[in-house]
């Protein structure tokens, strides 16, 4: 990937990236006024009016939305007002948490469903692949509240091994990880199954075969790298969808990643949180997106960009 | 002692429409320093028999229902499937038809080559890079060490056959299939392939079985013809004889229906009719359907292979009368 193909992706991320920070400037103000949500009912107009004022909502929106602009060119995303701190600090403490979330789970169901997915396509048609079939089925399928109430209820609540929820050594982790790991890890092993059988068929693994190599080599050297491409794909589309923080599980599990406190941040008409959030995901995802297609050139020399 | 020989060989695999016999009883003799062409149209049964003897018949749903391939003393089909990995590649190479797929297109072509030595455990002297390098020098790849860590992509299919050829002859095997080596490329590149291979033909002692529909090739390349129809060989016979005095209709209408320089007659004539289908071959004979010189008895009974002069052997109830 040479460096004038990045800077051309670059601009381009720069520009969705000026659409998306407009658009969330406008939607998040149609959660309503904060003034109402941080005010007691019986406040009057005229503190009312000088919490605005304090908060610069008394001017026009457009007056509001070039001063706004302006900062976040100079990467100034405003203070928090329900942290009453930088917004940026505190999603930059939050976002390494679901960063190290999403990927461990990621990573733990793409190495699985490699070595189940390739299992299931050697013995294709066979008893293993039947069982591996319905197992990845029924976590392809399972919805990830559902799997982490249950997960609380018999680990947390029946069994008292792991905590209901928070945040801190190891054990807290267990759950988040296990309820995210599921449906990636029940998709990637359809995925790799069904290029693993397509690529064991090919005449490159009759070569190999003919060459004297044996199963083990045929199909973890020969077919496996071949096999790997649509894996990648489908697996940097989740991350992209893990770096928007683990959504319910984050809730569930009162686990503090960015998924949360965005939703936290809506809820209080958290305005700068919720565009630092935005823009720190935004960032994370196109990053994401550069790494996937690096994995791509390195995995197959046929897609490398001259 | 022949240096291959196969016996009696039937294969057959299971489809949706039925069991399909690709082998009936296929025999035939390689000796060391020979080239066989094993001769045929499409469905024959040419490359199954290639596929055979690498042990690359899958099963299920191909089976080897009976027969022999003795190689070197060794009856092959009595072997571990270990055993024979071991001998695929070191003492048995397959050169196959499209080089684009038969190349792994995510490793260079050098580290292709050079697996050949890693998987049979081979430490040629000055190291396996050098004897990657050397053998791309041989099969004239022009800048060989740039050349080697290049992907099969970026070659042109003669490049790539080469290097196919070049990755076959690496470790020196005793016998080299080669499956339509040159269906896939154009007439002149053609040429050059087979040119290569008959320079590494006289360069080695090694056995060449060439699997091939084209009859130029085989008067170019090999020393004797073993012609195939439906799963048998119906004729075998030294090129020369071949092509002067066949004796099985199917080789003579194979013949006919070349175009030939050497005569003014500029008539093609075609086999009438079409390969029979291989879920129901025709009882007797399986060319009798399209055989102009077919009476009663080839309905009843299969030819068997019969010795017809020094060498050679067809299998036909009647057979063209020496020329």
């Amino acid at each position: 990937m040479s460096f004038t193909y990045f800077l051309k992706r670059a601009a381009f991320a720069a520009l969705a990236l000026a659409a998306l920070m407009t658009s969330a400037f406008f939607l998040v103000r149609l959660t309503g006024d904060p003034v109402n949500l941080y005010l007691p009912v019986d406040a009057s107009e005229a503190a009312r009016d000088a919490m605005r004022i304090r908060l610069g909502l008394d001017r026009s929106l457009m007056a509001q939305f070039f001063d706004w602009a302006w900062d976040i060119l100079s990467l100034d995303f405003g203070m928090s007002l329900w942290h009453n701190r930088p917004a940026m600090d505190v999603v930059l403490e939050a976002l390494p948490n679901t960063l190290a979330l999403g990927a461990i789970a990621l990573a733990l169901a793409f190495t699985a469903a490699i070595v189940m997915g390739s299992i299931a396509a050697v013995n294709a048609g066979g008893w293993i692949d039947r069982g591996v079939n319905v197992l990845s089925q029924a976590a392809a399928s399972v919805p990830d509240f559902w799997l982490g109430l249950m997960g609380v209820l018999l680990f947390a609540v029946t069994f008292r091994i792991l905590p209901t929820s928070g945040f801190g050594g190891p054990i807290y982790w267990v759950l988040p990880v296990a309820c995210l790991f599921a449906r990636p890890f029940g998709t990637l092993v359809q995925i790799v199954r069904g290029s693993m059988i397509e690529a064991l068929n090919a005449t490159f693994v009759r070569t190999a075969r003919a060459k004297g190599a044996r199963d083990g080599r045929v199909t973890f050297v020969h077919a496996l790298r071949n096999a790997l491409l649509p894996a990648v794909t489908v697996t940097g589309d989740l991350a992209a969808q893990f770096a928007g923080g683990g959504g319910v599980v984050e809730v569930v599990f009162g686990f503090p990643g960015i998924g949360k406190l965005l939703i936290d941040g809506i809820l209080k008409r958290d305005f700068a949180i919720v565009q630092a959030s935005i823009f720190a995901v935004a960032v994370v995802i196109f990053v994401i997106n550069i790494l996937v297609d690096m994995l791509y050139a390195s995995i197959d020399p046929r897609v490398r960009i001259e | 002692m022949a240096l291959l020989e196969v016996e009696d060989l039937q294969v057959s695999f299971d489809t949706a429409s039925g069991r399909i016999f690709a082998l009936n009883g296929v025999s035939f003799s390689l000796e060391r320093g020979e080239v066989l062409a094993l001769l045929g149209e499409s469905g024959s049964g040419k490359s199954v028999t290639a596929s055979a003897i690498m042990d690359l018949v899958p099963n299920p749903p191909g089976a080897i229902d009976r027969g022999s391939i003795r190689f070197d003393g060794a009856e092959l089909l009595q072997l571990s499937r270990k055993e024979r990995r071991d001998l695929c590649g070191s003492r048995i190479a397959l050169i196959f038809q499209d080089a684009l797929a038969a190349l792994n297109p995510v490793y260079p072509v050098g580290w292709q080559i050079a697996e050949m030595y890693r998987i049979h455990g081979r430490n040629p002297e000055g190291g396996v890079e050098k004897a990657v390098i050397d053998l791309l020098t041989a099969i004239g790849i022009p800048d060989p060490e740039r050349r080697a860590r290049q992907y099969p992509h970026e070659f042109s299919g003669g490049m790539r056959q080469r290097i196919m050829i070049a990755m076959a002859v690496a470790l020196e095997p005793d016998v080299i299939i080669a499956d339509e080596p040159t269906t896939a490329l154009d007439v002149t590149i053609q040429a050059q392939v087979v040119d290569l291979l008959a320079t590494i033909r006289k360069r080695s002692d090694a056995g060449m079985i060439f699997i091939t529909h084209d009859l130029g090739v085989v008067a170019e390349l090999a020393d004797r013809v073993a012609v195939m129809y439906a799963g048998r060989i119906v004729e075998t016979a030294n090129v020369f004889e071949l092509f002067e005095d066949a004796r099985h209709p199917y080789s003579v209408g194979l013949l006919a229906s070349q175009p030939r320089l050497d005569t003014d007659d500029d008539e093609l004539v075609p086999i009438p009719g079409s390969a029979p289908n291989p879920v129901a071959l025709p009882s007797g004979c399986a060319f009798r359907t399209r055989c102009p010189r077919a009476e009663g008895l080839c309905a009843e009974v299969i030819p068997p292979l019969e010795t017809v002069g020094p060498g050679r052997q067809a299998a036909c109830h009647f057979p063209v009368s020496p020329a």
